[in-house]
């Protein structure tokens, strides 16, 4: 597959079920495994669920598009919205060892963006969040 | 996304189909927050029709496992599939949040981690079963109690109160106490809406007949001092609580108040204690049901019946009294006072005009000829189970800082779970002019 395949949902996280459903038709379809379809799903999931539950603080939800390419082995997506500027890489992670009184309840979706993905990169381009994660086939 | 909830042997199941994400898990926190009741320790959650899992349903189990510690309980995760497992171990949580291979062995997990009565608890009081309901008693006091009687009942059913028949109660001598009373400027004022009241441990709740069914709430913290309980009919209990018994039910279904009181008069008689044909009872109770009756209107003089019946007459009782049936509040909390007395037991050494002045048959209270109750309590939402607490400390904690629900007058059918009483055996009955 060469054409990327396009999203644009509310952000709100009704609609995270329809980006799933998406990214799970547009893998199957360029032929990757389960697992592979599993771990971007997760990425994008964690990263489309901050810009619903943290980019609109007003109320007023945007507009999140997720797009989707499949080339020479290499899954490249990219999410673009117009929330508040954030770049989610900032975010400390979690203390995996930390027992339960000591658990934070936040960092663990950039935990799973990081361990599921190759590369996530972060940019605000022209008032938008531009979010770019890679994935390799035969990578992590 | 889907969520089912259920409790078996004790243990409440959320069985979770579908995606748990960002919004999946905000409605799973909603569902619990429904389901969740004050004796529940422990929460199964089913994953078997779990499809996905996200970080945000990783935290509801972390939020809702430390929610439960404080209860001594836990939250454990059952048939939980490849993907979200190792979500899980991705995530750090699975040596937190345990997980079981089967929906059995979860809920054995639980009932293990939420034992009901406490350890300490069960080695000074060991505890017997009788009848699904097990018990355990522990000896508080050996002074005898006493209760004071303001007015009469017989003067409420027969709706014979006049201004010269209100009593200005001071708020401070009314540790534990029940009848109908109000506040209010004064007595002429105070009286036209005397309604179903109680005082427990310095907190004052009451139901104005004024139509609207809404509870009035006065705590201590308020009374200045001059503060008076204007009342029409009231029963004090003067002295300590002589015991405590701690009972907890095998079934969600609890058992009746009525069933409550035969089992402190049969455990009276068998242990021989005196004094126990008559008995004051504060409590302290999960629910399984609150069946209720409320007095509608004050039982002024002016207003009685022309025929002279009682205002209980089934001519008069649905003018005069609001009767509910239908079980309400199951797995909130109540506190409460109430009197019982125990008609097969020996009563000689009461004065018989006393018992008169305080006990009366409620129509609604079928099936219960062998004893005469009357209790009225507070209901709270929200208030942890832990019988291992003191109760008094626990009753003026709740009426402190609970979140209030309701105050009904309680039918002898209203059911309860779990409950702590302190019983004062009642040597002596003195009517106050």
């Amino acid at each position: 597959m060469t054409k990327p395949a396009t999203l644009t949902v509310g952000a709100t996280v009704e609609n995270l079920a329809r980006i799933a459903e998406f990214l799970e038709k547009t893998l199957h379809d360029a032929g990757c495994p389960e697992e592979t379809i599993f771990s971007v799903q997760l990425a994008v999931d964690e990263a489309g669920s901050n810009v619903m539950l943290y980019g609109y603080p007003d109320g007023d939800a945007g507009t999140l598009t997720v797009t989707c390419e499949v080339r020479e082995g290499t899954i490249r997506l990219t999410l673009t919205d117009d929330g508040r500027p954030f770049d989610p890489l900032t975010i400390e992670p979690p203390d995996l060892d930390a027992d339960l009184e000591h658990r934070k309840i936040g960092g663990l979706g950039i935990h799973f963006m990081r361990s599921v993905m190759d590369d996530v990169g972060y940019d605000y381009i022209d008032g938008k969040n531009v979010l770019c994660m890679i994935k390799r086939e035969g990578g992590t | 996304m889907d969520i089912h909830t259920e409790r078996r042997n004790g243990v409440l199941i959320a069985g979770v189909a579908g995606r748990l994400d960002g919004y999946g898990a905000g409605r799973l926190e909603e569902a619990i927050a429904g389901a969740l009741q004050d004796d529940d320790r422990s929460i199964a959650i089913d994953c078997e029709r779990m499809t996905y899992l996200s970080s945000a349903g990783i935290r509801i189990f972390i939020a809702l496992k430390k929610r439960l510690k404080e209860r001594g309980g836990t939250v454990v995760l059952a048939r939980v599939g490849d993907y979200p497992r190792k979500v899980l171990e991705m995530a750090g949580v699975h040596t937190v949040i345990l997980s079981y291979p089967t929906l059995d062995a979860a809920v054995d997990a639980c009932s293990a981690s939420g034992d009901s009565l406490s350890v300490l608890h069960e080695i000074e009081n060991p505890s017997r079963v009788r009848d699904g309901v097990r018990y355990s008693i522990e000896t508080t006091s050996r002074d005898p109690g006493r209760l004071r009687v303001t007015g009469s009942i017989q003067d409420v059913l027969f709706a014979r109160i006049d201004e010269a028949a209100i009593h200005a109660l001071r708020f401070s001598d009314t540790g534990y106490s029940l009848g109908l009373g109000a506040l209010g400027e004064n007595a002429a004022d105070a009286m036209t809406l005397l309604g179903e009241m109680i005082t427990l441990h310095g907190s004052m709740v009451w139901l104005p007949t004024d139509g609207h069914d809404t509870p009035d709430f006065l705590n201590a913290m308020q009374d200045t001092g001059d503060v008076r309980i204007y009342s029409g009919f009231n029963v004090t209990l003067d002295g300590p609580f002589a015991e405590t018994i701690t009972i907890e039910t095998e079934s969600d279904e609890g058992i009746t108040l009525a069933d409550l009181y035969r089992l402190i008069f049969s455990l009276a008689a068998e242990r021989r204690r005196d004094h126990a044909g008559v008995v004051a009872v504060a409590i302290w109770a999960v629910t399984a049901g609150i069946c209720s009756s409320g007095i509608k209107r004050a039982p002024l003089r002016d207003a009685a019946p022309a025929n002279e019946r009682s205002i209980m007459d089934p001519q008069h009782i649905q003018d005069w009294i609001a009767v509910d049936e239908e079980p309400k509040y199951r797995g909130d909390t109540m506190v409460g006072f109430g009197i019982g007395v125990n008609l097969a037991g020996d009563l000689s050494a009461y004065d018989p005009g006393a018992i008169g002045a305080l006990s009366y048959h409620h129509p609604a209270n079928r099936g219960s000829a062998d004893q005469y109750l009357h209790n009225h309590a507070v209901i709270f939402r929200g208030i942890p189970w832990d019988g291992s607490l003191d109760l008094e400390r626990q009753i003026r904690r709740i009426v402190t800082d609970g979140e209030f629900l309701d105050m009904r007058h309680l039918l002898d059918s209203t059911r309860v779970r779990k409950a702590k009483l302190g019983v004062a055996y009642i040597a002596e009955i003195v009517r106050e002019a």
